[in-house]
């Protein structure tokens, strides 16, 4: 479109000519000015003198288009010829912005101008532009014309030409009224283009454009082809590494709404769509669009499309794989209705959090009526637990989705879940649901979080679980069974699970693990018992824990309390200390059971410092084991803070400091 | 009454002591969360410095980075020199949230982001460029 | 002794004040030791003596 509009700049400076008056020895050109919406011409003489007409001179005063005046403009050649009635010059000159040769032809009889510039030796422009009635034309046509030559006919503020150059011809058809059709038939190398900012900019574009616009009754019908088939584009967020895209369509362009009634747009590595639309030029954005396309590659259509504006959000680092169709209607300002199918899809985050694969869905979604959508996956993982074969039914509201109840595949065991709904409002979206977890097995779940490997199972209630404004909540209490014993995990909140810095709050009530079980996970060095862990107002950053009030306790009740030799050599070592070698020295080396009274250890966490405490003072420390039964053995720690970080790479290590075994 | 007096100020002083020691406090910034943004930030300017040094990101004056000068960068690469802006800001916001949480104090976000806004630019390299207080770019 | 009395309720006062400004008292100094010393790291301006601090991760989960 802009491209044809451009031309009548320069094809005013020649229709200038239009009336001759001949007088003797000099023929004068007198024009009016001229003057219409979006261009002006004033002060415009051109005389013919000198001996034998040789001389001819044409003046323009001021040449004004749209935004863009230029004044004096020179049409000038010392060697003109009369021939048969028509001017002629082969050396001539044309002072626009810069200075020169033409080379024209005028004849009057036939009002026909030619005029041919030569910029260089490659680049020839010509211009044929004809007059009379009923109406004019204009031709131009280019060998290697310097796109950039054009800069002065845009407007302001937008896009500039600075490289390549064009080849074909365009063509202006115009009456009394004004233009009445443009044809174009462009081909384009090595364009290069360009705004202030560098935002939107392309480089060594080469392809095709063919534009055919007329006047009809309302406005202007236009039919176009464009094929850009090399060259790179950015245009903020987007990136085009190479040609490849087409498109063609047909529409009108009544005051500023541009319409595509039918187009056809093919991306590069994505695909195809048909598409509809009216865009309101002067900043009103897309007024309504249409758009059907089928079979689209979503590796593409992510990379290309998609990525750059999911750069915020959990699927700002995703590998797409699969197919895809899309329907889509937008109407005044919004989308009205979308209807989309994925096809074997795969959708994997590449910082492992989250994967589905298989996926096949179908969501025909309305913003007035009720639709039922249907995702099934056929696997997939949530922070490395792996999700099994899933159908999920939603019912879509507009944005409120809701979805019956349905079960997912999560190790060995299954996640149920009942009550979800969805919803998407200003603050963005929110969801919640209820539910449970069927048994999984501790072994499983272990490996996949790369824990030391656990026995038993896992399962529970989960209680309501809420989500809004980048936080989960779950109200309630969650309850697991591990160890032989509960797990009770209660207000657990989650602040941005997806986001650069997740917080977890929580507290944790875990009551009748089975010692046995649990120090044969860990590797710890037999125990017996029952024990009591507590941990309270636990708060994790980035999934590590910052703070914490944790206690171990024997629990109450009458059971077998034993401890082995090398668990009391870990347990020293938790606070530190050597007791490793004190009870290799002693006559307890002998003995490769103890019994104990009780067990107790406390763990405040404040700014990566453990502040320890036991079961109950001791002199200068706390009593971590109180022995009871015989052989019976203590454990007396005397270093009350020891660094979390330490106290890690000593639970990894065993390596021991100042805890001393009592040997009573 | 000498003696009063002295033991006075001496309970007066002990009363200003908590203001000292926490004046003299340091704030709390090796918090996981923080390291791991520290990391991400650091293994990130090394793709970033270049283009500070070139001028086409710059130093905001509310203590982000911004695309200064799109075209100082191939035209293959300003997506991802986009990208990495976005990146950079979203952790340097981040980071400005979990120091004020780090120490208790979530009010404090916005301050210590002012006080980074001006410590960025204090500690710039000569000839990267910062937004000054009127918002202009100024070349360092 | 009453004037004494009433120089110490004074002083309590204003320090007892102080003391309550400080709650909500940014400490600029103390924030501004931290930046140089995350910004030190991160754009890796002094010698730090050798490779940059390596911050301690916990063992992940």
């Amino acid at each position: 479109m802009r491209f044809l509009a451009l031309w009548r700049g320069y094809v005013l400076c020649i229709l200038c000519l239009l009336p001759i008056f001949a007088q003797a020895g000099q023929i004068t050109l007198s024009i009016d000015d001229i003057v219409a919406p979006t261009f002006h011409v004033k002060t415009i003489s051109a005389k013919l003198d000198g001996a034998g007409f040789s001389h001819f001179e044409a003046r323009i005063g001021e040449l004004s288009w749209r935004d863009q005046t230029w004044r004096n403009v020179r049409l000038s050649c010392s060697k003109t010829r009369l021939d048969n009635g028509a001017i002629r010059c082969d050396q001539g000159e044309l002072g626009l912005t810069e200075k020169l040769p033409v080379r024209f032809a005028y004849q009057p009889q036939a009002k026909v101008l030619d005029l041919s510039v030569n910029f260089s030796r490659d680049e020839i422009w010509r211009v044929r532009a004809k007059w009379g009635n009923p109406g004019w034309n204009v031709r131009v046509e280019a060998d290697n014309g310097q796109v950039r030559r054009l800069v002065g006919f845009l407007p302001h503020n937008s896009v500039k030409p600075t490289a390549g150059t064009w080849n074909g011809s365009i063509g202006i058809d115009g009456g009394q009224i004004g233009m009445a059709n443009v044809v174009a038939d462009v081909k384009l190398k090595e364009l290069a283009f360009a705004d202030a900012s560098g935002l939107h900019a392309g480089e060594k574009i080469g392809g095709a454009v063919k534009l055919d616009i007329s006047r009809g009754k309302a406005g202007w019908q236009w039919r176009g082809d464009v094929d850009w088939q090399t060259g790179e584009a950015f245009w903020q967020p987007l990136y085009f590494p190479q040609g490849g895209q087409h498109f063609s369509g047909q529409g009108s362009l009544e005051g500023d709404m541009l319409r595509v009634s039918q187009g056809s747009l093919r991306v590069a590595g994505v695909g195809e769509a048909q598409l509809s639309g009216g865009w309101k030029m002067a900043g009103g954005g897309l007024a309504d669009f249409d758009l059907k396309a089928a079979g689209l590659d979503l590796d593409g259509l992510y990379r290309l499309l998609l990525k750059p504006f999911l750069e915020k959000t959990a699927f700002a680092k995703l590998q797409a794989k699969g197919r895809g169709d899309l329907a889509w209607r937008y109407r005044d300002g919004a989308t009205t209705d979308f209807d989309l199918t994925l096809r074997a899809a795969e959708l994997v985050d590449e910082e492992g959090r989250f994967a589905l694969r298989g996926v096949d869905a179908r969501v025909p979604w309305s913003n007035v009526a009720q639709r039922e959508a249907e995702i099934r996956f056929t696997g997939g993982e949530v922070l490395h637990l792996a999700l099994g074969e899933t159908r999920v039914p939603l019912t879509m509201q507009g944005w409120r989705f809701t979805a019956p109840g349905f079960s997912v595949p999560l190790l060995d065991g299954r996640l149920n879940l009942d009550g979800f709904a969805a919803s998407r409002s200003a603050g963005g979206w929110q969801w919640n649901f209820s539910g449970g977890l069927a048994p999984v097995s501790m072994e499983r779940f272990s490996a996949a979080l790369g824990l030391p490997p656990m026995h038993g199972t896992l399962s529970g209630i989960i209680p309501a679980v809420d989500y809004a404004g980048g936080n989960l909540k779950v109200n309630g209490a969650l309850l697991f069974r591990i160890f032989d014993g509960t797990v009770v995990v209660k207000d657990l909140s989650l602040s941005e699970p997806f986001g650069r810095t997740p917080h977890l709050s929580a507290n944790l009530d875990m009551r009748n693990l089975d010692l046995d079980l649990l120090t044969r996970t860990f590797s710890f060095g037999n125990m017996q018992g029952r024990i009591d862990i507590g941990v309270d107002g636990l708060e994790m950053s980035n999934w590590h824990p910052v703070k914490f009030d944790a206690s171990v306790a024997s629990s109450p009740g009458s059971y077998p309390r034993k401890i082995s030799q090398g668990a009391v050599q870990n347990i020293s070592s938790l606070g530190g200390a050597g007791a490793a070698a004190a009870i290799q020295r002693s006559f307890l080396r002998f003995f490769e059971q103890f019994g104990y009274e009780r067990i107790g250890l406390s763990c405040a966490l404040r700014n990566g410092v453990c502040l320890m405490d036991g079961v109950e003072p001791a002199p200068h420390g706390y009593v971590i084991v109180q022995g009871g039964g015989i052989p019976a053995i203590s454990v007396i720690g005397y270093n009350r803070q020891v660094g979390w970080d330490d106290l890690l790479e000593r639970l990894k290590r065993i390596t021991q400091k100042n805890v001393k075994p009592v040997i009573q | 009454m000498h003696s009063q007096n002295l033991r006075l100020w001496v309970v007066a002083m002990l009363l200003w002591l908590p203001v000292l020691a926490f004046a003299a406090a340091d704030l709390e910034i090796n918090t996981p969360a923080i390291s791991s943004l520290k990391m991400a930030m650091q293994s990130r300017h090394s793709q970033l410095a270049s283009h500070y040094a070139s001028g086409a990101v710059g130093l905001t004056r509310d203590g982000l980075v911004a695309l200064r000068d799109a075209a100082l960068v191939p035209l293959a690469q300003r997506q991802a020199v986009g990208s990495l802006v976005a990146a950079e800001n979203q952790d340097r916001k981040a980071l400005y949230r979990e120091i004020a949480r780090a120490n208790g104090h979530p009010e404090w976000e916005e301050e210590i982001h002012s006080t980074f806004a001006q410590r960025w630019v204090q500690k710039a390299a000569p000839g990267w460029w910062y937004q000054n207080h009127g918002g202009a770019w100024v070349k360092k | 002794m009453k004037k004494l009395s009433m120089v110490a309720a004074v002083l309590l006062a204003s320090s007892v004040s102080a003391c309550v400004t400080i709650n909500i008292y940014f400490p600029a100094a103390a924030a501004e030791k931290a930046a140089d010393k995350i910004i030190d790291e991160v754009w890796q301006l002094q010698n730090q003596g050798g490779a940059p601090a390596p911050a301690k991760p916990n063992e992940q989960k």
